[in-house]
């Protein structure tokens, strides 16, 4: 060898730098490094003396306290929340549902949708009860009425309400994330949540759960033929679809079929060129639409005649399949062991015979009567 | 001993073969960042030992492609200090001459701003602050204590994007302009606030992060501004080492040093 | 888009034909020219036609689409003064592999093209505009020492080339870098942003350049050794940085089908 000295320095920096990546890796691998600490996506929970640290999708640091404890040093006054909370305004249908899968359905005292679109019987009782009110729109609340039900802690994925909620002395929780969430962060969000309770057990559980129904599929899906799906929708020329780091797209990859938009990566319903949705719709098998029923999504010819642009693509022919989520779809997030299923049940029918659905609509080509 | 050290340490071999390792580790890091960049992003919130000791810690599989590379840099980092300083000093004792001097020392130039760029990064990770949850609506201002700064917003005065040309941006805001008050040691001025063109004062950067509506009438109604209030004091450092270096790399190109070293 | 994804695959269509006719023995390879100019100025509208369709803003991902026409430039310039039949510089080989290395980008863009992201507003700033330039420009310098990295594992007395096409191209490259971390601490105030996964094989492809550079200036291995290692940067740039700009695959006949 001409350069021995060379080689002896490049073998002992490699193994160095191989001993050290073990030695990281190794340090807590197997078990939950620090239970103090734990990351669910973005979102973070830390265990500290006297409370709960958590940092929220904003990056924003906030402490959980018990009631009546004293405020840990370094937070600003609405930066703490005595836990458990138990008003809680939610502007998302799913913190309602996480809300419902923790057993602390009772503790919501505002919504940003009127009665009349609930189809949840525990959110609808609120209603008729008094103890839950419509605070106005997400776009335009009406903070004098948010005020009057007197949250704990308000549950947002708008950070522009913080300043006027700042003022009004209310905390903000921001419970969403530039990036879209992935499966896992998705299915873990709920023990993000659960501290906010003192509800961790629950929250557990509900993982358990949910992982147990993702292990079905799993077992179910394995060597079955794969179907290509694609997951969005185009609306006046723009055309929004999940990428392929979002929660849909992981769990359609998983369930052994192949995602069309799995190369794309982003926020939550990201915008493409509508060339490319036309490309991949080409290809596709199933179509799932963001639509439901009452926005044109009654039929495979309504659909066309509300986006001309997408009536070339394949799951709108007599070849392919197209699905658009039922009202209630959205508000079940205590029931996402079931979504899992039913969305593994759509991609793989013959591993489901006999599931009758309950969260999505199979599109029939033309409307009842049409 | 400390002889030793410092001859073993000013090997070429070793900046040869450190770089050569980085550029691996590097490629793996792509691989691990492309699918976990949850847990790398907060770093820029939180800084880096706080960093280590949560997300770090707490995910040591994907994140070990990231502390090899700090103890690679800190190799590296080490090796060209040493060997960059023991070229200097013999150039500066052979006693060149002075015009010649500058394209002598030029490569050295770029390693020195190498050095300092890596000490402007780690100082940036190390102590600046950040806040990513600020927003504003018209009308609303809200202060720092620290820095003695209040940013009052306004509204927009939006260049809107005309045409087809581009894909999707008819009628869609390009610039908007937000328009801002600063409140700065008793002092109060107008800034005009956008992507890209952040305002300092008192020591922090105000940068746009996002805006609503993004057109005309869109926005479902919401109208806003969200920032990332940030104090980076070593900003400078760094931004001083990339001068060096593209000076050191002019001086380089036009020296006659660069013919005269062309390998056959 | 479909029109400019067309005007590429002719690039690519007249990169093959100068390949085969730069691979012609004798003075048939003559004939390489002609496609590669034209190829050149393909390029050329194609680089216009996606700054068109996203300026003021920085079209996205396309890095390694938009050099070929610099590279066919650069590497004319780096040909001069030597006869592209009969070299002992080895001008032959070195032409065929910068047709080489344009084809393979331009062919990764015609077949997995990644022109679906619309355009961030963000991008509107110049050092965005700088780190995609600049970047282009030192991808092109590279491939340029590159191909004489070839000539010279061939046995040609082409070293002085390969060192100086590769100390101007790290010199872009890092202008690209710093341009982005203009941006970076401009657009979001901080030294590097993690969302973009492709930095590090950015960072990490610099790095390797400056180890290859202490190789030569260091005179620690052989030229054959030197060489290779030209050569291999190349291929590093192809696979490391061009492949975070190359997505799914697609039938360019399919795509010329829709342009019709």
């Amino acid at each position: 060898m001409k350069n021995p000295a060379w080689l002896k320095c490049l073998v002992r920096l490699t193994v160095l730098t191989t001993l050290l990546g073990a030695l990281a890796a190794c340090q807590n691998d197997g078990q939950k490094p620090k239970q103090s600490f734990m990351n669910i996506g973005e979102f973070s929970v830390s265990r500290k003396s006297g409370h709960i640290e958590v940092r929220d999708g904003a990056g924003r640091r906030l402490a959980l306290v018990p009631r009546g404890a004293k405020a840990p040093e370094g937070f600003g006054p609405t930066d703490v929340i005595e836990v458990p909370a138990r008003r809680v305004i939610a502007y998302r249908a799913f913190e309602v549902g996480i809300l419902a899968a923790l057993g602390v359905p009772e503790t919501l005292v505002g919504v940003t949708e009127p009665k009349e679109k609930w189809t949840r019987d525990d959110v609808r009782r609120g209603f008729e009860e008094g103890r839950i009110a419509y605070v106005g729109p997400s776009t335009a609340i009406d903070f004098e009425r948010v005020k009057t039900q007197r949250p704990d802690v308000v549950m947002t994925w708008d950070p522009s309400i913080i300043p006027m909620m700042d003022s009004l002395g209310i905390p903000v929780v921001v419970t969403t994330t530039p990036i879209a969430t992935c499966l896992n962060t998705h299915m873990r969000f709920v023990e993000f949540i659960a501290p906010f309770f003192g509800r961790e057990n629950e929250g557990k559980a509900y993982f358990k759960k949910v992982a147990a129904a993702l292990q079905d599929i799993r077992d179910r899906t394995r060597g079955l033929p794969k179907p290509r799906a694609m997951w969005g929708d185009i609306y006046e020329k723009r055309v929004l679809v999940e990428p392929g780091n979002a929660w849909v797209a992981e769990l359609i990859g998983l369930a052994q079929s192949d995602y069309l938009f799995d190369d794309v990566y982003g926020a939550s319903c990201i915008e493409i060129s509508t060339e490319r949705f036309i490309h991949s719709g080409k290809e596709a098998d199933i179509y799932f639409t963001y639509r439901t029923a009452r926005r044109g999504a009654s039929s495979k010819a309504a659909l066309a005649r509300t986006n001309p642009l997408i009536a070339g693509i394949r799951p709108l022919g007599p070849e392919g399949r197209v699905y658009a989520p039922k009202p209630h779809y959205a508000q079940s997030a205590d029931r996402l062991d079931e979504i899992l299923t039913e969305i593994s049940a759509i991609l793989h029918p013959r591993a489901y015979p006999g599931h009758r659905m309950s969260f999505f609509v199979e599109l029939p080509d033309v409307d009842p009567g049409g | 001993m400390m002889l030793r050290a410092w001859h073993s340490l000013r090997s070429i071999r070793l900046t040869v073969a450190l770089c050569f390792l980085l550029a691996a580790d590097l490629a793996l890091g792509y691989l691990s960042l492309r699918e976990n960049l949850e847990i790398f992003e907060p770093m820029s919130r939180t800084g880096l030992l706080e960093w280590i000791d949560t997300y770090g810690a707490a995910n040591p599989r994907h994140a070990a492609w990231f502390f090899a590379m700090l103890a690679l840099l800190g190799c590296l980092a080490v090796n060209t200090f040493v060997c960059t300083t023991d070229r200097v000093l013999y150039i500066l004792a052979r006693g060149h001459a002075r015009r010649e001097l500058p394209f002598r020392l030029a490569p050295h130039l770029m390693h020195y701003a190498v050095l300092v760029i890596l000490a402007g990064y780690l100082c940036s990770y190390l102590f600046s602050t950040s806040d990513t949850g600020r927003a504003l609506r018209p009308g609303e201002r809200f202060s720092l204590p620290g820095a003695g700064v209040t940013v009052a917003f306004h509204g927009f005065r939006a260049e809107v994007f005309r045409g087809d040309r581009v894909d999707a941006f008819d009628g869609y805001v390009i610039r908007p302009n937000a328009q801002m008050t600063i409140g700065d040691g008793g002092k109060e001025y107008s800034a005009v606030l956008n992507f890209n063109e952040p305002i300092r004062a008192g020591g922090v950067g105000i940068h746009l992060n996002d805006f609503q509506p993004r057109r005309s009438g869109g926005g479902a109604g919401h109208n806003y501004i969200r920032l990332i209030v940030r104090r980076d004091p070593s900003a400078v450092v760094y931004r001083l080492g990339m001068a060096m270096f593209v000076l050191g790399l002019a001086l380089y190109f036009h020296g006659r040093n660069f013919r005269k070293k062309e390998v056959a | 888009m479909e029109t400019s994804r067309l005007v590429l695959a002719i690039e690519a269509l007249l990169l093959l034909f100068a390949l085969i006719a730069a691979s012609l023995p004798g003075r048939a390879n003559r004939a390489a020219a002609a496609p590669w100019l034209l190829a050149a100025a393909a390029g050329v509208v194609y680089a216009g036609m996606r700054y068109r369709a996203s300026w003021p803003m920085t079209p996205m991902f396309a890095g390694s689409v938009l050099h070929p026409p610099l590279l066919a430039v650069l590497g004319a310039l780096s040909l001069r003064g030597s006869d592209p039949q009969n070299d002992p510089g080895g001008a032959p080989v070195a032409r065929r592999w910068l047709i080489a290395f344009g084809l393979a980008a331009t062919l990764a863009g015609v077949f997995f093209p990644k022109d679906f992201y619309l355009p961030m507003i963000k991008t509107t700033s110049p050092y965005a505009h700088g780190a995609l330039l600049f970047g282009s420009l030192a991808r092109a310098c590279l491939f340029v020492a590159g191909a004489w990295g070839c000539a010279a594992l061939r046995g040609h007395d082409a070293m002085p080339r390969v060192f100086r096409w590769m100390v101007w191209g790290f010199g872009f490259w890092t202008l690209s870098l710093f341009s982005g971390e203009m941006w970076s601490y401009t657009g979001w105030g901080v030294p590097m942003v993690w969302e973009d996964a492709s930095t590090l094989t950015a960072i990490g492809t610099w790095l390797f350049y400056v180890g290859v550079i202490h190789l030569y200036l260091g005179g620690l291995s052989s030229r054959r050794t030197r060489a290779a290692m030209s050569v291999l940067g190349a291929v590093l740039i192809l696979a490391l940085n061009g492949g975070p700009d190359m997505g799914p695959f697609v039938d360019p006949l399919a795509v010329a089908g829709g342009a019709r």
